[in-house]
């Protein structure tokens, strides 16, 4: 669930390679090294921040999920190349000739951390939580929008109405005919809505729990592991507020992993992380500091820890596509056209990431190589002579303003852009360094004319995740644009039942995008992070947010020793 | 014949600054007999309270005692070691200094204090120390001294604090105290009571001063000999009577002219002394008071400085010229030259000669 | 509420104050009881002004940089935690709710009391400020003293020149230094047997432990620094006083003229100077923290700021408010004690 990102380096990233193509050699799957004894089975990963909750319900970031992944079991689970879902709490499902009806047989071996069996009524009770106003789940509306049947009324029910609220909750589409047997019902067809069964959100919750832990379920205290258990391979086991969580095998877990502890731990400063690394005192990090990139290629034992691959992020500049001069679109694809993305890549982020014409990043079925976008000058120029024909005026082009959220690193990629506008274009863009929140507030008010960077990272690898950013109306587009003919198209995409009729209507949207350029896309991130040589088994995803292997869960890793 | 208690001879004491080598005490002998009160007298700056503090080796930096002999009972001061100094001070030689309420410190009782001063020589145990404070409080006359030993610096008044520092400085019995200015912080009234004060205990207690000030009228009362200084130098010692009846010396003549006198007829005016005290660092050549001395003659100008000698019985000075060979008619012209223009704008005198003002002055030490 | 010199205690206007307590014990009491009702009206207006000036921040605790939380959510979210009600309303609740010391749930972390939180992360920022300071005023007074007692000597030179040098270096530059030199660079040469941890969550209230070295390192250099400084140059200012010649020519040791004398009065200004010292120790450092990952307050008050979780920031400014005015009351009073030209007055 990519729930917004707080701010980090640009050039720090996760989600990992597809097995072949990796680099570094020692991990993936097999690892066919020794493991070490069970007392030396620990694995210490570091994942920045401590996560705000552990109820699957309220999640609100990354890092949850970081640790909810080895905790909870949602109905099915990525497969390892990313293609498509497998089974994970359900044993198998069907779903209706009218794609309506999605029928999940639950595994009949599925236990809790406490023994005690997962019935088919805890994940009636956890899709109704999420779907629940007074609960308000900050993620909810994967499951409403345009899912699960009765949610699309979940914007006009008032919270504080509880009758209105109980009938709502009551009338959802999901229900438990016997104790493994859940059934969901859908507003529509929507055959991505597989990928929605997959999130860390539609994990089931013991209902012993909830009813123990009332409004504070989910809190992350020291008393947590007693209180929360999960029906994943690990269980909480230690957690000491703002330092570290420990989790351990779950016994009851129809497999068990090797390794015997995962600690955890939460260093926001990626120097420090790496003095740790450095010292064995981790043995996963999540980035590299910048500065260090050079350091770590040349040095010996580091380049070879080193993970590098692809991830499911883009990043992209916003334009407002309401005001002047931005709602001019040949002028903004002049924009798009002057910025030497290959050049950036290299010289801003030191390789570490890879330039991206279009929306969809490599690694999804849905990626087409494009040069719409892509960096000519001499295109460039000539779309801004065009827009200046169609009003564009000299006045305008010297009042542009670019606004980014501060820190030394967007700063320099800033700076970067404006250096690149100015050679390409002669255009002087003025740059404005904002508090993260006020950039966010602006882009939303549509309060700016370019601002960014803004990136998007695949909840999970389906198209409609991404197009549907672009679509009229969407909370999720900065631009303020509106183009019937992509909307039509995503709509067919979305909803089309053969997977390459999806294909050629998503095709056709992305093509309408880069032409009309409401963003101009930039990068996709790389993952770049360090992972120890005694860590082996390591199952590198697409998916993965912050550690290798939370998206797998890290039931197939051990210590060599 | 009257037994020396303290001597000083040809003492030298200088300050190392960044301008200079500044000669603040340039060459003072001086004497004082056991039970005798001496005073010294001078302007601000002659050198009189550095000669006081070298007496007792408190000269601050960057000061420096650089020759001389300083006699106490015939021990010299000067090659005293640390533990000898120690001893010394406050107890065989005390000094009490000008402003009593910076010279105590404030966050102590002043009972405390005056204890801690005989504590540190052991010469009373912790007790007796404690019950001999309060009886040094009465003796400088402190109403209520039982209980204003538990009070602070803060709570007594000028005078009292005064009385405080006195007390402190006779607590061990000293053979001498050394009194710098003990009056001047002080005001008219209390330091009347101040002086009658020393008095009493001067005849009580049969101990010798130091008092060092600017106020001819102490002097007057208290002391049996004087020594006036000017730049350093002594120029004119001797009994009390004689030195105020007949100073023989120009400046000390000045001196007493400036003070207004009840034995004299009112029409006599006050004589200020022209000019500015010398440059310590580059003092005028010949006699270091030619440019400010009415009754200067080439001499004074050319030749290195007049030696002391014997002017009359027990007094000496040094002068080329003496007040005795000056003449009346100089003397009234002195009178009336040594106006300052203001002065003279108030008296609306009638000046015979330039005023004050024009006289080019040296540059102040 | 004033402490004054030497000025004596006036008659109130009103006759229940016109009660005069006897004796100095009881005139502390009353003027400690005082001090602390007058602690109501001044966390009051904190609370105004916070309030006032948090909402005054564009963006609000459910903005997001990538993918936005949808409208309806939000809608939702604003009516659990209270925000929907106009801002008038929402500050007479939580004044009402600080009232009853019922500070509300993190908006950040769902679930979790503030006052929870609060209490989960001081004892760290405490631990940390309080064993820089056992530190300080030890190397800081005693640099001081020295250097100014020997006065343009070489311990003197050095003794300025260091707290030159750390008056002058930001705490992160301090702090990434000694991690690379005693972390990563000991680490190194001792091949990986002995180096300083770079952080470990130290235990409560224990100042002794080795995860601190560094953390205390870098918190104090600078305050000790300033202190010595100031030390210095009020001990230089007081050798020249009168009463400092007055103990010498009473023929005191030199040790008793140094601690009675000098001391007793050249460090009244120093104690001053260590209250606000104190209090800005134990209300924690956000780049000391982070650095260590020392999970303190300072560090959450400045991500609670960053996403705007209201009832965290009205939480830890009204802990900051509490513990800066109890720290200058202490200080107030421990003044009576070390001046006695110093008197309360009303």
């Amino acid at each position: 669930m990519q729930v917004g990102f707080r701010g980090r380096a640009l050039a720090l990233a996760s989600a990992g390679l597809f097995v072949a193509a990796a680099c570094g050699g020692n991990n993936n799957t097999g690892g066919g090294a020794t493991p070490a004894s069970p007392d030396k089975q620990i694995l210490n990963v570091n994942i920045d921040t401590e996560p705000s909750t552990l109820d699957p319900t309220q999640e609100q970031w990354v890092y949850e999920a970081d640790a909810g992944r080895q905790m909870y079991e949602a109905l099915t689970k990525a497969k390892a190349d990313d293609s498509d879902v497998v089974g994970a709490a359900a044993e198998s499902w069907t779903i209706s000739s009218d794609g309506l009806t999605w029928t999940f047989k639950l595994r009949s071996d599925g236990k809790y951390s406490d023994g005690h069996p997962v019935v088919a009524g805890d994940f009636v009770a956890s899709y109704k939580r999420i779907l629940d106003p007074t609960v308000a789940a900050p993620y909810a509306d994967p499951f409403f929008d345009g899912t699960i049947a009765g949610g699309q009324n979940y914007s006009s029910i008032d919270a504080k109405d509880a009758n209105a609220v109980k009938s709502f909750v009551d009338g959802l589409g999901v229900s438990a005919p016997d104790a493994h047997t859940f059934v969901i019902k859908l507003q529509h067809a929507a055959p991505w809505f597989k990928w929605i069964t997959s999130l860390w959100l539609a994990s089931p919750i013991e209902a012993s729990d909830l009813s123990a832990g009332g409004s504070s379920f989910g809190a992350v205290s020291s008393d947590a592991p007693s209180k929360i258990h999960g029906n994943g391979p690990f269980q909480l086991s230690e957690i000491v507020p703002k330092d570290h969580i420990t989790l351990t095998p779950n016994k009851y877990y129809r497999t068990q992993p090797k390794l015997q502890k995962v600690n955890l731990y939460e260093i926001t400063d990626a120097n420090v992380e790496f003095a740790k690394f450095q010292n064995g005192e981790l043995d996963i990090t999540r980035g590299v500091p910048p500065a260090d990139v050079a350091v770590v290629n040349g040095d010996p034992k580091l380049s070879k820890e080193l993970v590098k691959g692809p991830s499911l992020l883009t990043w992209w500049i916003d334009y407002n596509t309401t005001k002047p001069p931005f709602n001019n679109a040949d002028l903004r694809l002049a924009f798009a056209k002057s910025i030497d993305r290959a050049s950036y890549v290299h010289n801003v982020l030191k390789d570490v990431g890879t330039p991206i014409n279009s929306m969809i990043p490599k690694g999804m079925a849905e990626y087409e190589a494009s040069t719409t976008q892509g960096f000519d000058c001499t295109a460039a120029k000539a779309l801004l002579a065009k827009a200046k024909t169609e009003g564009v005026t000299d006045a305008q082009l010297g009042n542009i303003h670019y606004e980014y959220r501060n820190s030394p690193t967007r700063k320099t990629s800033s700076e970067f852009f404006q250096q690149q506008w100015s050679s390409c274009l002669g255009i002087n863009v003025t740059l404005d360094a904002k508090e993260s929140k006020s950039v966010s507030h602006d882009l939303g008010t549509l309060n700016y004319q370019s601002g960014g960077i803004s990136g998007w990272q695949a909840d999970y690898p389906d198209g409609q995740d991404w197009f549907d950013i672009f679509i009229t109306g969407s909370g999720n587009q900065f631009s303020g644009w509106s183009n019937k003919d992509y909307d039509a198209a995503v709509q067919q995409g979305d909803t089309a039942p053969k997977e390459s009729d999806r294909l050629t209507a998503y095709s056709k949207a992305q093509k309408i995008l880069e032409q009309e350029a409401p963003v101009a896309f930039i990068f996709q991130n790389e993952k770049f992070f360090l992972m120890s040589s005694k860590v082996q088994g390591a199952q590198i995803h697409p998916l993965d947010d912050d550690w290798a292997g939370d998206v797998a869960s890290a039931t197939t890793m051990y210590i060599s020793a | 014949m009257a037994q020396t208690l303290l001597r000083l001879e040809d003492l030298h004491t200088q300050f190392f600054t960044g301008r200079g080598v500044v000669k603040a005490v340039d060459g003072v002998s001086l004497h004082i007999d056991v039970g005798e009160t001496l005073g010294i007298v001078g302007e601000s700056g002659c050198g009189k309270t550095i000669t006081a503090l070298s007496v007792l080796r408190l000269v601050p930096e960057p000061g420096k005692i650089v020759s001389g002999k300083i006699e106490f009972r015939g021990q010299d001061v000067t090659k005293m070691d640390d533990e000898e100094i120690r001893d010394f001070r406050g107890n065989d030689v005390a000094m009490i200094f000008q402003d009593p309420m910076t010279s105590l410190n404030p966050v102590t009782k002043v009972g405390f204090q005056i204890e801690e001063a005989m504590t540190a020589h052991n010469r009373f145990s912790s007790s007796a120390a404690k019950s001999r404070v309060i009886e040094l409080l009465k003796r400088v006359r402190v109403p209520a001294a039982e209980s204003r030993v538990k009070d602070y610096p803060h709570q007594f008044s000028g005078g009292m604090r005064q009385r405080a520092m006195i007390a402190m400085g006779l607590a061990n019995e000293p053979s001498l105290l050394i009194a710098d200015e003990p009056t001047t912080a002080l005001d008219v009234t209390v330091q009347a009571q101040i002086i009658q004060l020393m008095k009493q205990l001067n005849r009580e207690l049969g101990t010798a001063m130091m008092l060092i000030t600017h106020n001819m009228a102490l002097v007057a009362s208290l002391c049996q000999r004087v020594v006036v200084m000017y730049a350093g130098r002594v120029v004119e010692e001797g009994p009390v009577e004689q030195i105020f009846t007949s100073p023989q010396h120009p400046y000390t003549w000045s001196l007493l002219r400036s003070v207004p006198r009840v034995d004299e007829a009112r029409k006599d005016r006050l004589v200020s002394i022209r000019g500015l005290p010398p440059d310590l660092v580059n003092p005028p050549p010949g006699c270091k008071f030619h440019p400010r001395c009415p009754f200067v003659i080439d001499r004074c100008r050319v030749e290195p400085e007049p030696p002391l000698e014997q002017v009359a019985t027990n007094q000496v000075a040094r002068c080329w010229v003496l007040m005795s060979n000056v003449k009346e008619e100089d003397i009234a012209a002195a009178k009336t030259s040594a106006l300052s223009l203001d002065a003279a704008k108030i008296l609306k005198q009638d000046l015979a000669v330039a005023p004050v003002d024009e006289v080019p002055s040296n540059a102040g030490n | 509420m004033a402490v004054t010199a030497g000025a004596p205690l006036r008659r109130g206007v009103l006759p229940f104050i016109a009660w005069r307590p006897k004796g100095r014990t009881a005139t502390l009491a009353v003027y400690i009881v005082r001090r602390l009702l007058w602690m109501i009206p001044v966390l009051f207006f904190v609370i105004v002004i916070t309030f006032f000036l948090m909402h005054q921040a564009p963006g609000g605790p459910w903005d997001r940089e990538g993918r936005q939380l949808s409208p309806a959510v939000v809608n939702n979210l604003n009516i659990k935690y209270g925000l929907d009600k106009p801002e008038w309303q929402q500050f007479l609740l939580y004044v009402w709710g600080a009232a009853h010391f019922d500070f509300g749930d993190s908006l950040q972390s769902p679930g979790q009391h503030v006052s929870t939180l609060l209490l989960e992360s001081w004892p760290y920022t405490f631990t940390l400020g309080a064993a820089t300071f056992l530190l300080l005023v030890p190397i800081g007074v005693g640099l001081g003293v020295i250097a100014a007692l020997r006065q343009n000597s070489w311990a003197d030179y050095t003794a300025l020149g260091m707290a030159t040098v750390f008056a002058s270096t930001p705490n992160f530059v301090v702090g990434i230094l000694l991690i690379i030199v005693f972390a990563i660079g000991l680490n190194k040469l001792t091949g990986g047997n002995f180096y300083l941890p770079t952080g470990g969550l130290p235990e409560p209230y224990n100042p002794f432990q080795v995860q601190l070295l560094m953390p205390v390192f870098t918190l104090g250099a600078l305050p000790t620094a300033y202190i010595a400084r100031l030390t210095r140059a009020s001990t230089l200012e007081t050798l020249r006083q009168d009463f400092v010649r007055t103990a010498w020519a009473k023929g005191l040791k030199g040790r008793l003229v140094v601690t009675r004398h000098v001391l007793k009065n050249s460090l009244i200004p120093v104690v001053t100077a260590l209250g606000p010292t104190f209090a800005f120790l134990i209300t924690g450092s956000f780049i000391v923290e982070t650095l260590f990952s020392i999970p303190g307050i300072g560090r959450s008050f400045v991500t609670s700021i960053e996403s705007r979780d209201y009832t965290m920031i009205l939480g830890t400014t009204l802990l900051f408010a509490v513990l800066i005015a109890l720290v200058n009351l202490v200080v107030d009073v421990l003044y009576v004690f070390i001046d006695p030209r110093v008197r309360l007055s009303d």
